[in-house]
């Protein structure tokens, strides 16, 4: 087995190379069964090429690897958007607790009520936070918690005879979720613009909506937007869109600013997703498991999808709502996540829920005005909601969000978002969450304030960063990996 | 009225909040000589529409971290399942499996560097979750036999579901019929329906004549492997069909079974889909899983989820990347293959060092699923009461047996009198009374014998005696 790779250093190297024949990883037990009839030839698998790795070897490999992760555990993890916070351990503990972890959802309901209370209970508390009358924990995810959203308007449109409905209106500043999920559903999608103040283009609404009225379905508003800011004309907005027969959905992906301080339902929301491995600290994993919860005034309850538990007496039941969308997965949504969530919520209370969002729209407050010297603001003039969205370097150095994202990674912090918002020009999204302490705040500004001195003084540094060995690679090009892809290591072997 | 609470000069109110009153007045100091116009929290709400501000949420107090393992214990509790340690033997399966996960598995997965950061946007700072990934990718294409595999999507029926759009996509087959065969799960015809609301998903019988099934206006056909009820059938028959009119064949599989059977891209798949879940990862209640799709090179590039590639650096050091990006939602938006962002990475990972732990042993952990699954069917086919339809038939580790009483019934005298978790209730026609029941390697001899005897009883007290 090589020792180097390309004459460096041994970077990248993979499990498939960490094969030596002979090894075992895990000691199975002998069968206890007699011999069967053997499976038809045809169906018997003729090569099974895994690699053989010992049990240390592959705790060696991985605990590797996870060293090569800045996470949330390690440092600051401002990515805006995202809402990093720091995800407890006790939710953990009870997510792997036996009772739990073991139960298989093809059941008895009368064997698992403690699990179907669970359900009950956060569909309840999370249904109270926003204002809604009625929550489906099914959506895997929040894509999947918007395509609910909008596959429910379509229903209900429908249901009233009014399938020309086919145009939903999303801000330009919305999150490519938004008019993926419209797509998929088969609306239009009507973009509207957002203005000066960075609030919704009300006039260029209105004057669409004088036009095409009769043929808008709803309209999917992030609230607040991705700009970090509240717009405090929601309530006109959602009069209108009503006003024209529409159905107003919030992406719920930004209620992290919101616990405690507003809810949707109270501003004329019809319907929301909630984002649980965000505000409510299940683990984003590198790219999920995620829940993305449905919630409806109760006028459409009985779209949703499939399951929504409910208590009858002192017993607990599944029931799929009698007009639903239908099953979203094979099961009842992450139950993983949902019991996580529940846990965080009664960890915290009412009080300690709006303490997270005190606390976390004071620390981006905070990070905005200490960055503001150095860094542009998007919209000038305005405080911001949980997250502060910047626009690149100030003073024309024409520095890219890039090069300022790439610097950071030298430090072992994860960068904020970068050219997001789109409607933003190099825009960074800096949200810190309620889990950063004033130490790793500071910590992060005088990074970016050594940065911006760095684009001033010593620009290749930026322009070449990240810089081995504070990263285990220098930039990679992904251009050329894009020409060909090598998606495997089957093929990587082929290739060598 | 914002909330009046009782705080000790400069204390923290919460372990998970580390913003003390101290903190908070400095830093909405330094705000306010950026924005005079904030002097204190509330004016950050300025924005919020004034008679709406600080609803007052009706929830329980908060608990403190001892009274919240008491309440979580207190509510696993009033579950009864078959835990790891043998409490009770489960034979349930549909889609959802318990197998043995090694411990190392938990120990390294656990860590907070693979749970706790983001999608690996920013490829420099996430090698560890970009080459897992990678990682992963080779690990099911090996398991699938099929060329590429994506990160993972939520779990194996949307998956099917998202494979179905593709189809259409790449026959250019805009409102193309797809097929799924009546052998496939139920459920995931369901969550096939909520993904077409505009229509499009037809079932058909697997006794019907393909030929006159499939037709130049179907973009696939969606099958099973083993199939729902546990039998292993042919694809050759339903590829030839599909791509004799130039539609796909799209494999739904249970990716342990594949640590025995030929692999679906042997025989002609188009698309494989699935669920990771048996792969190192516990049942919790069926979710969170990770969705397996796969499909040939060529489809690549109109295939959905995120897609991990190698790269180099400058000096030649090899990398990993996500590539071909221009086919997902935060590029194409609208245009996108589709609008999946989070999916299950850390459900992947769990699969990837499974993987990584069981290579030398996995075909023969596969073995012992067949193993006990076989003399189980072939057990129960000799109990007075019980007929095991496709005893004949090749299966992995499930199979139906059509009992005395309906299965509703024969569950709750199982889990009475003998303390098992029985199986699925799939009563029809062509299984009356019809029971799918699941042995893994989970299951000892003791346990399965213990069923036997459970279900003999039964026999018996619904007076089937003696010699079938």
């Amino acid at each position: 087995m090589p020792e180097t790779l390309n004459g460096v250093e041994d970077v990248g190297k993979t499990i498939f190379e960490r094969h030596t024949p002979g090894r075992v990883g895990v000691n199975v037990r002998a069968s206890e069964f007699p011999d069967p009839s053997p499976l038809p030839e045809r169906f018997r698998r003729k090569n099974l090429d895994l690699p053989h790795v010992s049990e240390l070897g592959v705790i060696r490999h991985y605990t590797h690897l996870s060293t090569e992760n800045p996470s949330v555990e390690t440092a600051e993890y401002p990515l805006g958007s995202c809402t990093m916070k720091y995800n407890p351990k006790i939710n953990y503990e009870a997510m792997g607790m036996s009772g739990f972890a073991q139960a298989h959802p093809e059941q008895p309901v009368e064997t698992l009520q403690g699990t179907l209370q669970i359900m009950y209970e956060l569909q309840g508390m999370l249904g109270e936070i926003v204002g809604m009358d009625a929550v489906s924990l099914a959506p895997l995810a929040g894509a999947q918690g918007e395509l609910a959203g909008d596959s429910i308007i379509k229903a209900r449109h429908k249901d009233r005879g009014e399938e020309y409905r086919q145009y939903m209106l999303i801000p330009d500043s919305a999150h490519g979720t938004n008019p993926a999920t419209a797509a998929m559903v088969g609306y239009g999608v009507v973009s509207i613009k957002t203005d000066e103040q960075g609030n919704m283009d009300r006039k260029q609404l209105a004057d669409w909506l004088k036009e095409n009225g009769k043929r808008v379905a709803g309209m999917m508003l992030t609230q607040p937007s991705t700009l970090g800011l509240f717009d405090p004309n929601i309530e006109e907005i959602a009069d209108m869109v009503h006003k024209s027969g529409g159905l107003l959905f919030v992406d719920g992906a930004n209620l992290e600013a919101l616990l405690g301080i507003a809810r949707f339902g109270d501003l004329g929301v019809d319907l929301n997703q909630i984002n649980l491995h965000k505000t409510f600290s299940t683990p984003h994993g590198g790219g999920g498991p995620g829940s993305g919860p449905i919630c409806v005034k109760e006028e459409l309850s009985p779209y949703l999808p499939d399951p929504v538990v409910v208590k009858n007496g002192h017993d607990y039941d599944f029931i799929r709502p009698e007009k639903s969308i239908g099953r979203m997965g094979l099961r009842h949504g992450n139950f993983g996540m949902h019991i996580m969530a529940w846990a965080y919520i009664r960890a915290h209370g009412a009080e300690g829920l709006r303490q997270i969002s005190e606390s976390a729209v004071v620390n981006a407050n905070y990070v905005g005005a200490r960055l503001m010297d150095r860094y542009q603001t998007a919209i000038p003039g305005r405080t911001w909601m949980h997250e502060a969205v910047l626009a690149g370097l100030k003073g024309g150095w024409q520095k890219s969000t890039n090069d300022i994202a790439k610097r950071m990674a030298d430090f072992g912090v994860h960068p904020m978002t970068v050219y997001f918002p789109l409607i933003v020009h190099e825009a960074m999204m800096i949200e810190p969450t309620e889990s950063e302490s004033l130490e790793s705040l500071n910590h992060f500004v005088a990074l970016m304030s050594q940065i911006a001195d760095e684009a001033v003084e010593d620009p290749v540094l930026l322009k070449t960063a990240p810089h081995v060995p504070n990263t285990p690679v220098g930039r990679l090009d992904e251009a050329t990996a894009a020409r060909n892809p090598i998606l495997t290591w089957q093929a990587l072997n082929k290739k060598q | 009225m914002p909330i009046d609470y009782d705080r000790r000069d400069g204390e923290a109110l919460h372990a998970y909040i580390p913003q003390t009153t101290e903190d908070r007045r400095q830093m909405l100091e330094v705000i306010s000589q950026r924005f005079p116009e904030v002097q204190t929290v509330d004016d950050l709400f300025k924005d919020v529409p004034k008679d709406k501000r600080y609803p007052n949420l009706n929830l329980p107090p908060a608990l403190s971290e001892s009274e919240l393992r008491r309440s979580l214990g207190a509510l696993a509790r009033r579950n009864t399942v078959a835990d790891e340690y043998g409490s009770r033997p489960s034979f349930l399966g549909g889609g959802t499996y318990r197998h043995h996960i090694p411990a190392a598995v938990n120990a390294i997965s656990g860590r907070g560097e693979f749970t706790s950061p983001y999608t690996p946007y920013q490829f420099e700072i996430a090698q560890g979750t970009l080459q897992t990934g990678f990682e992963f990718q080779s690990f099911l294409s090996i398991l699938t036999g099929m060329e590429i595999v994506n990160t993972g999507m939520y779990e194996g029926a949307s998956a099917t579901a998202e494979t179905g759009k593709m189809a259409r996509r790449l026959t250019g087959r805009e409102n193309g019929r797809v097929l799924v065969a009546d052998t496939v799960n139920p459920r995931i015809l369901d969550v096939m329906n909520t993904y077409f609301q505009g229509g499009g998903v037809e079932s058909f019988s697997t006794e019907a004549n393909l030929d006159q099934v499939v037709n130049e206006q179907t973009a696939c056909v969606v099958v099973q492997y083993p199939n729902y009820f546990g039998v292993v059938e042919d694809l050759e028959q339903y590829a030839e069909a599909a791509h004799k009119v130039g539609a796909k064949l799209i494999v739904n599989t249970y990716p342990m079974a594949l640590g025995l059977l030929e692999p679906p891209g042997s025989f002609g798949a188009d698309m494989v889909t699935g669920d990771a879940q048996c792969l190192g990862n516990p049942l919790n209640f069926g979710g969170p899983s990770v969705g397996i799709l796969a499909c040939r090179d060529e489809d690549k590039r109109q295939m959905p989820g995120r897609l991990i590639g190698v790269a180099y650096d400058g000096e030649g050091r090899r990398g990993y990347v996500l590539t071909l990006q221009t086919r997902e939602q935060h590029i194409r938006r609208e245009k996108a293959t589709s609008n999946v962002c989070t999916t299950g990475a850390l459900v992947a990972t769990r699969s990837t060092m499974y993987l990584a732990l069981t290579g030398s042993s996995l075909a023969q952990i596969a073995d012992e699923n067949y193993r006990g699954a076989a003399y189980a069917m072939a057990e129960i086919s000799k109990i007075p009461g019980f007929k095991v339809p496709d005893v004949d038939q090749p299966h992995f580790n499930e199979f139906v047996a059509c009992g005395p009483i309906r299965p509703s019934e024969l569950n709750r005298r199982l889990l009475d009198i003998s303390d098992i978790l029985g199986g699925i209730d799939v009563s029809s026609d062509r299984y009356p009374n019809g029971m799918l029941f699941c042995v893994t390697e989970m299951n000892t001899r003791q346990e399965v014998d213990l069923l036997l005897h459970g279900l003999s009883v039964i026999g018996y007290e619904e007076g089937y005696a003696g010699n079938t």
